[in-house]
């Protein structure tokens, strides 16, 4: 008999996943954001329960869906890594939600609202599933759902270049899910298996032997590509500006900050329990991975330096830090895991808070997005301004912020390697960079304009906009807080994911 | 080497089949035959699955009273197969949704075309 | 007096810099001849030539870069698959003893003599259950798109589908009627047939919910709008999808409850049931999709 809190990771999937379908069919917009909310919430809450029971516990356990042990049926596996990931996407998901309420309900028609927290019920079962999943095929269907998903949310908001975002991302992504399918096609083809742990058996067996190396190889390669063309690596992330520079707020906040990570997770998950990092070493895909993160580091960086468009600059920031984390995956060792998964956290933090404020301080400055037209928005709501200025702080790396911490464990993963001056000298580059367009973007929203423009602009803004926002204000409290958490007391969180990567 | 191509000839005919969706989805500029590009490369790939699930001489693994016990074929690959396929006409569905939406708006489904209006569109 | 001025005088130089205004130049000290100063943030037109441009040079590079990717996946999968196991062999790797416990006990495990279907909903349903949500999500996502808001349809287009589906009612096909009269009750009949013997045979709550689909469609585009809506209202097809949904969903969670934490089973004829309530979303997907795309309402 098993203890009870070792449902609580299934219970949290299918709380979401049945929200998600009784959602549909209820009318009022209201309720139905009330609904995810709490069931956001209440999965953040019973993944804290898991978290505590693993941790303490320092155990992992494996949950078979079914009555069928591996490799027979589906299962999936938890441990203080899964359970930490997984109570942070659930927290910052409400967050979010609740930070971009305002403009949610103004940009979604009211008729599609209850379709819309559909989607992000999905979403959030789907994040859940991806972290938590013990099945390479599981994790599959669990894409394509995150994927219709993901899209929705960018459409949401239904007018015409947003169409179009989506249809490129959508297209961007059916490629990713392609190629991860085929990968996995070849590697059940020489395995057999679809469950990780005998994966991982006939993989290591597999790498004794020396037999189907160039089918190994192959699948191993197209597996990092899909997942990596999913969540916007370097050279595969042309789309990303567009659908999350013009989706409304929360989808925005979800999507930068959510949905790129849950294929990260997945992909650093199968190369833990099923490639293991020395297998990739050997087959010369960390170094791939390293070179196209270093790039898309600095390449990222540069391109948010030439945007005026608020949101797009935070959008192509994301390429940046994505590039961080496949930086920290191409290190090739554990240390460079657990930087990578701490960013994950840090930027989970950061950027739907960068979002909801930016989403904020246009809204205050008449829905204008361009930084012209934002200077001295920050008065208009300091709490904005002042969680703008927190997220940017510790985007740049200052020290206190969430982004200083995992920097500084980068750079000490980065010691070891063959390639330490390399690393270090673009992660300097790289925060010298993100300081040249941050810097700017936070004066330019403290800044006083001449009177005249302010006039201009305040001419636009509805007067309701400038009312006091309660529940973004608080949202944005909150993510600021977590920043600081991450900041200040990073030491448990990391012993955390030390032991979840361990333990995985 | 032709032996070789022979004794895997499904795999293949999957694989060039998977290139020639693949490319379609890449290279083509009208947004309905990305769509089908990226059917054929979906639909490689179930050959691909089906043709690993396959053993000489196997009948289809319906297992019931038939007084002999026969070789059936793998069940696994089938299985994955329908999956994947209700997954690929879930979004062929919502992709020509928003194609149809696309072409209302802007008379054109051309992407360079839609991009160069979408910019000058766009704040 | 002074000092009030040289802070004003700060702020708005600070203010240009951030917007990348160039302030404008000193000729006293220089009489040189001066570049302009380039600034990271471009002015207004500078930036949109500078956005044609890139996305020129784009349309230009794009497909070379896409030709040689695809090429080059081509020539590695096309190695790949030559070095893979070959057609048909029994002992290829897949062929293991997870496909042979799934042929030897499936239908003692779950009940389901075929053995696809024993795969799918038993010993692999949880991925069964996210793809039934991918066909949920895809009605909505489709919804969300195509039904008719005051976004997507203008006043005008409504009269017009109004008036063209008028211009049906009184110009009936005569042949489409009568020999959906015909095919329709065995449609559904052989729907329901393929839906309950899942079990036994080739079919199941895909196969059987598409024919049902697509006995809903003929009968739609034969009888019109108007006598569907009276079988099938929007209230009703999202009663039905989410009862179905919702069916599969918590019968599959107790099985996963049950089953993972040991207690009794009691839930043997749940094959069955799963299959139906598939049918059930199945069709309302195939039928969803029709309408939607047809007329924007269901």
């Amino acid at each position: 008999m098993r203890s009870f809190v070792e449902n609580f990771p299934f219970f949290s999937i299918f709380l979401a996943l049945l929200a998600g379908i009784v959602t549909a069919t209820i009318r009022s917009g209201r309720v139905t954001y009330w609904i995810t909310v709490c069931v956001c919430a209440a999965a953040a809450v019973l993944n804290a329960a898991v978290l505590e029971y693993t941790y303490l516990g320092d155990l992992n356990f494996t949950y078979t869906m079914g009555r069928f042990l591996a490799p027979y049926g589906n299962a999936i596996k938890c441990g203080p890594f899964q359970a930490l990931l997984a109570t942070v996407f659930s927290a910052v998901m409400a967050t979010s939600l609740a930070g971009g309420r305002r403009d949610l309900f103004q940009d979604v028609l009211p008729e599609k609202q209850r379709l819309y927290f559909v989607m992000v019920d999905m979403l959030e079962a789907s994040l859940l599933a991806l972290t938590y999943t013990n099945d390479a095929f599981t994790g599959y269907v669990f894409i394509e759902i995150s994927t219709i998903a993901a899209c929705a949310l960018v459409m949401a908001k239904d007018n015409g270049p947003n169409l179009i975002a989506t249809i490129r991302y959508l297209f961007m992504s059916l490629v990713g899910s392609g190629l991860f399918l085929i990968g996995l096609t070849v590697l059940n083809s020489i395995t057999g298996y679809l469950l990780m742990p005998s994966l991982a058996e006939a993989v290591a067996e597999l790498r004794i032997t020396g037999d189907y190396r160039i089918p190994l190889t192959v699948s191993v390669g197209l597996i990092v590509a899909g997942l990596g063309v999913k969540s916007a690596m370097f050279p595969f992330h042309l789309w990303l500006p567009d659908a999350h520079g013009g989706a409304t707020t929360a989808s925005s906040a979800i999507l930068s900050g959510l949905v790129l990570k849950g294929y990260i997770v997945l992909l650093m998950v199968l190369i833990l329990r099923v490639f293991s990092v020395e297998l990739l070493a050997e087959l010369g895909v960390t170094n791939v991975i390293l070179a196209f993160g270093l790039l898309g580091m600095i390449l990222g960086s540069i391109a948010a330096m030439r945007e005026n468009h608020i949101k797009r600059m935070l959008a192509y920031s994301s390429v940046a830090q994505v590039g961080y984390i496949f930086m920290g995956v191409g290190l090739g060792s554990a240390e460079g895991l657990i930087a990578s998964s701490f960013h994950i956290l840090v930027h989970a933090c950061c950027k739907p808070l960068l979002f909801l404020c930016a989403g904020r301080l246009s809204a205050v400055s008449g829905h204008h997005k361009s930084l012209r037209n934002l200077r001295g928005s920050a008065y208009r709501d300091v709490g904005a301004g002042l969680g703008f200025t927190v997220g940017a702080m510790s985007m740049i790396g200052i020290p206190l912020f969430g982004g200083f911490v995992s920097k500084l464990y980068f750079a000490n993963a980065a010691v070891p390697t063959g390639m330490t001056a390399m690393i270090l000298l673009t992660i300097a580059l790289s925060t010298v960079l993100n300081a040249l367009y941050y810097v700017p973007a936070l004066l330019a929203i403290w800044v006083k304009p001449p009177a005249e423009d302010e006039a201009a602009v305040l001419a636009d803004v509805h007067p309701e906009e400038l009312a006091f926002d309660r529940s973004f204000t608080a949202a944005a409290a909150v993510l600021t807080l977590g920043i600081f958490v991450l900041g200040i007391f990073y030491h448990p969180i990391t012993d955390v994911i030390e032991a979840g990567v361990r333990l995985i | 080497m032709l032996s070789d191509i022979l004794q895997n000839r499904y795999a293949v005919t999957a694989v060039i089949l998977f290139g020639v969706g693949f490319t379609n989805l890449m290279l083509q500029q009208n947004l309905l035959r990305k769509v089908i590009g990226f059917n054929i490369m979906d639909s490689a790939i179930f050959l691909l699955l089906a043709s690993l699930g396959y053993i000489d001489g196997g009948v289809a693994p319906i297992v019931g009273d038939r007084g002999f016990d026969p070789l059936y074929i793998n069940p696994i690959p089938s299985g994955l197969v329908l999956t994947g396929i209700v997954v690929s006409v879930s979004i062929t569905a919502f992709s020509l949704a928003l194609i149809q939406r696309i072409y209302r708006r802007y008379g054109t489904i051309e992407m360079r075309e839609l991009l160069e209006r979408a910019k000058k569109e766009d704040d | 007096m002074s000092k009030d001025r040289e802070r004003a005088r700060f702020t708005r130089r600070l203010t240009a810099w951030v917007d990348g205004e160039r302030e404008p130049k000193d000729q006293t000290l220089f009489v040189m001849e001066q570049h302009p100063p380039r600034h990271v943030r471009q002015s207004e037109e500078e930036f949109q030539r500078r956005e044609e441009d890139r996305l020129r040079k784009f349309f230009n590079w794009y497909p070379i870069a896409a030709a040689v990717i695809c090429a080059v996946l081509v020539a590695i999968l096309l190695t790949t698959v030559m070095s893979m196991p070959g057609f048909g062999e029994e002992d290829n790797p897949i062929n293991n003893e997870v496909s042979d416990r799934y042929l030897e006990y499936g239908a003692e495990d779950t009940g389901s003599e075929n053995v696809v279907t024993a795969m799918i909903i038993g010993y692999r349903g949880f991925d069964t259950l996210g793809e039934s949500c991918v066909l949920f999500l895809a009605v909505a996502a489709v919804m969300i798109l195509l039904l008719r808001d005051r976004k997507n349809t203008s006043e005008l287009e409504v009269r017009q589908i109004e008036r063209d589906e008028a211009e049906a009612m009184s110009h009936e096909d005569l042949i489409l009627k009568q020999v959906a009269w015909v095919l329709i009750p065995f449609i559904f009949l052989f729907a329901i047939y393929v839906l309950l013997n899942g079990e036994t045979s080739p079919g199941g709550g895909f196969s059987g919910g598409t024919i049902l689909g697509a006995g809903l469609i003929l009968f739609s585009a034969a009888f019109g709008f108007r006598r569907m809506q009276v079988l099938m209202n929007r209230r009703r097809y999202s009663a039905v999808r989410t009862f179905g949904l919702l069916l599969y969903g918590v019968l599959y969670g107790l099985y996963i409850f049950i089953g993972a934490n040991g207690l009794p089973n009691y839930l043997t004829g749940m094959i069955l049931l799963i299959d139906l309530a598939v049918g059930l979303v199945v069709a309302c997907t195939m039928y969803g999709f029709y309408a939607l795309f047809s007329r924007g309402e269901i």
